[in-house]
């Protein structure tokens, strides 16, 4: 027996009985907008961007989960429901390096064969082979080897490090982000720099393939090219990021929004360059643990969990026992 | 529905801050429990039971160990009990530390090996819980009140409380009080008796403020409302919740705002990161409420700290996200001029989008 007595948002419905609300809609034309639902795997109802309303319950629910019913009165477009949707989408403001291009550059392509007028990108990929250059080609330079990282490799593979490794005599090894990768990419640098040779290693191999992940560069390639840009501590970098190409440049929000631009300020305290270049122990520095912490970074290796300077202070500090917090309620 | 298996799930899986009501009684007097999952096993036709209980409390763990040797041994668990056709084993659970595993379907998957994070419900444990197969859980407390409801009747119990809170609840007392530690008390009680009769008011001359009940979940009660009896309903008038049992009290010099933030810190360490909301909300509440307690916010911060809770609260997926703005809500509630205090001068938010 189909439902025939659903309504949503004031259209009356007929569905069959075990769809889901979401189902329902968009079968009728209701579009509710999606991040965590994908056809063919099972809902879990993380990305709360599908919750809808329904007369008589103060609750919202997700519609990819809730099953349509008899006498079931929904609304998917209130304004409360389009403010906690936009505020959602907000929290997930994210960046990347070639790892995420793929998946940006894809989503430029869909919006771009659905005629999208209001999707946005501001775009700032960089690229990682001209920093590890920049690295080696300083002056004072301390570097003797590299763990290439694992998750971009998926993607570029790793040909393009021969060269590097070839010109500044350095070993370099893909790496993944079990302990046990980083100890064996480790030893596998150590090897090299006893056996002094300078060759391009692979200890991913479970993920990494030489060539890369070709589908993911194709679509990067199609969307995007290669640009000047700065990086955060190191100044511009020559071809180290990517922009959207010409043909997409009507999404390149910087063009669209002028405002959005950000120009970014280094603080003059921060010395993320010559942490970044292995002069200075992240420890060493005037600021660390002080006015420099993860709550309050001065500079990006402060800022995320990986960086140089969050580790430090995350690992080589004695940790914060449990008990510290409640010294707030003086108990 | 009749030859379905079927469980009863015990949640000792205490983890509010300064809370630990189940703690006295799983370490006093494990059988309690025991036989309260046994009595319940019968009601619903369940032959299997598990104690999910904390792992930081080991003596707690040991003396459930113990006692459930000694109920197999005497006959009061296992299969015929009391020589009846009944069966019934229960098996503890260790929690890893994870306080979102207290939410009834991180409970369940935690027990299923799988990592501890919540589902949206429906469908209830009742229809689909462990293993997909109707399930009865319960809190520690729950399950402890049913022995001597059984023995002395419903209408004694019913007979304790306000009318539509029943019976007695414990409670932990902390933080400004002179006497800390567990009281229980009819339903109903005022507050007031509860601190200042029973826990002695504040120490050394102090005043008290305001009480926190419910743990991260609850809210802060001024001392103006200390009046107020406790019961579900009236806690929940107040912006507060009863929860687990959580008191803590503060004197005149707490920093309303610094609770706030104590317990939103508590929220994003425990926020499992399913969801959107209460895994990047809560970073950006308690980023905001750092703002505010070092002097660096001003009014539009806190006018886009109050939108962030009731994106937050309306629409996480599980209890921990949905009631992890009730601290700052119920201070900025009663205690909104020690905000507003703390704030630098500066424009008012110009409306979003």
């Amino acid at each position: 027996m189909p439902v025939k007595t659903l309504t949503i948002d004031g259209q009356l419905i007929t569905s069959p009985k075990d769809q889901t609300l979401l189902d329902a809609a968009r079968a009728h034309g209701v579009k509710i907008p999606t991040l965590c639902h994908l056809d063919g795997v099972s809902d879990v109802g993380a990305c709360r961007l599908c919750l809808v309303e329904i007369a008589g319950s103060n609750k919202l629910v997700p519609s990819c989960l809730t099953q349509v019913a008899e006498g079931m009165v929904v609304t998917t477009n209130s304004a409360r429901l389009l403010e906690y949707r936009r505020m959602i989408v907000e929290l997930l403001f994210a960046v990347g390096f070639e790892t995420t291009a793929p998946a940006t550059a894809l989503a430029v392509r869909r919006a771009r064969q659905l005629g999208l007028r209001n999707f946005s990108m501001l775009v700032s990929h960089v690229l990682v082979p001209p920093a590890m250059e920049m690295i080696l080609a300083s002056p004072g330079n301390r570097v003797q080897g590299f763990l290439a990282a694992g998750h971009v490799c998926t993607v570029m593979g790793y040909e393009m490090y021969d060269e590097l490794a070839a010109r500044f005599r350095v070993p370099i090894v893909v790496t993944g982000f079990e302990p046990i990768d980083l100890l064996e990419g480790l030893l596998m640098l150590v090897e090299q720099l006893e056996a002094k040779t300078f060759r391009v290693e692979n200890q991913y191999v479970r993920s990494v393939q030489r060539e890369g992940n070709r589908h993911a560069q194709a679509a990067i390639a199609e969307v995007y090219e290669v640009c000047d840009r700065a990086w955060r501590g190191l100044g511009v970098l020559s071809r180290s990021g990517l922009r959207l190409r010409p043909d997409y440049q009507d999404m390149d929000a910087d063009r669209r929004f002028p405002a959005s631009t950000t120009a970014s300020v280094e603080p003059r305290e921060c010395r993320s360059a010559v942490v970044l270049l292995g002069l200075l122990r992240p420890d060493a520095c005037e600021a660390f643990g002080t006015r420099c912490t993860p709550e309050h970074p001065l500079g990006a290796p402060m800022v995320s969990s990986e960086g140089a300077c969050a580790a430090y202070y995350r690992y080589s500090r004695p940790a914060k026992p449990r008990g510290e917090r409640s010294e707030t309620l003086g108990s | 529905m009749p030859g379905e298996r079927k469980f009863v799930v015990c949640n000792a899986d205490e983890g509010d801050p300064g809370a630990f009501m189940d703690r006295s009684v799983l370490e006093s007097d494990p059988h309690r429990v025991l036989e309260g999952m046994a009595i319940a096993a019968h009601a619903i036709g369940a032959t299997q039971g598990y104690i999910y209980v904390r792992g930081e409390y080991p003596q707690a763990i040991h003396r459930l160990e113990v006692a459930i040797k000694q109920a197999k041994k005497l006959g009061l668990l296992g299969s015929g009990i009391f020589e009846s056709p009944l069966n019934f084993r229960v098996d503890l659970r260790i929690g890893a530390g994870a306080f979102v595993c207290g939410e009834e379907t991180a409970l369940i998957a935690s027990i299923e090996g799988k990592r501890g994070t919540p589902r949206a419900r429906p469908p209830y444990p009742a229809e689909r819980g462990l293993w997909d197969s109707p399930t009865l859980i319960n809190n520690f407390e729950t399950f402890a009140n049913i022995p001597p409801i059984i023995n002395r009747g419903g209408d004694w119990f019913a007979s304790i409380g306000t009318a539509k809170s029943k019976g007695t609840k414990v409670f932990a007392l902390a933080g400004k009080i002179r006497y800390t530690g567990l009281v229980e008390v009819p339903m109903g009680m005022p507050l007031k008796a509860i601190v200042e009769d029973l826990g002695g008011g504040a120490p050394d001359g102090g005043t008290i403020k305001a009480v926190q009940t419910g743990g991260p979940s609850g809210g802060c009660i001024p001392a103006s409302l200390l009046d107020t009896p406790v019961d579900y309903e009236s806690l929940q008038a107040l912006g507060s919740i009863m929860g687990s049992g959580g008191m803590i009290v503060m004197d005149q010099t707490t920093n309303m705002v610094e609770v706030a933030k104590y317990f939103m810190e508590f929220c994003m360490d425990e926020s499992c990161g399913k969801c959107i909301p209460c895994r990047a909300g809560t970073v950006q509440m308690y980023r905001l409420l750092s703002q505010i307690v070092d002097g660096q916010a001003t009014q539009a911060e806190v006018q886009q700290l109050e939108a962030l809770c009731d994106m937050v609260k309306h629409t996480s997926l599980c209890g921990l996200g949905q009631s992890a703005p009730n601290p700052v809500l119920s201070t900025l509630r009663y205690f909104r001029s020690e905000y507003e205090q703390s704030l630098k001068p500066g424009r008012v938010a110009l409306p979003l989008a």
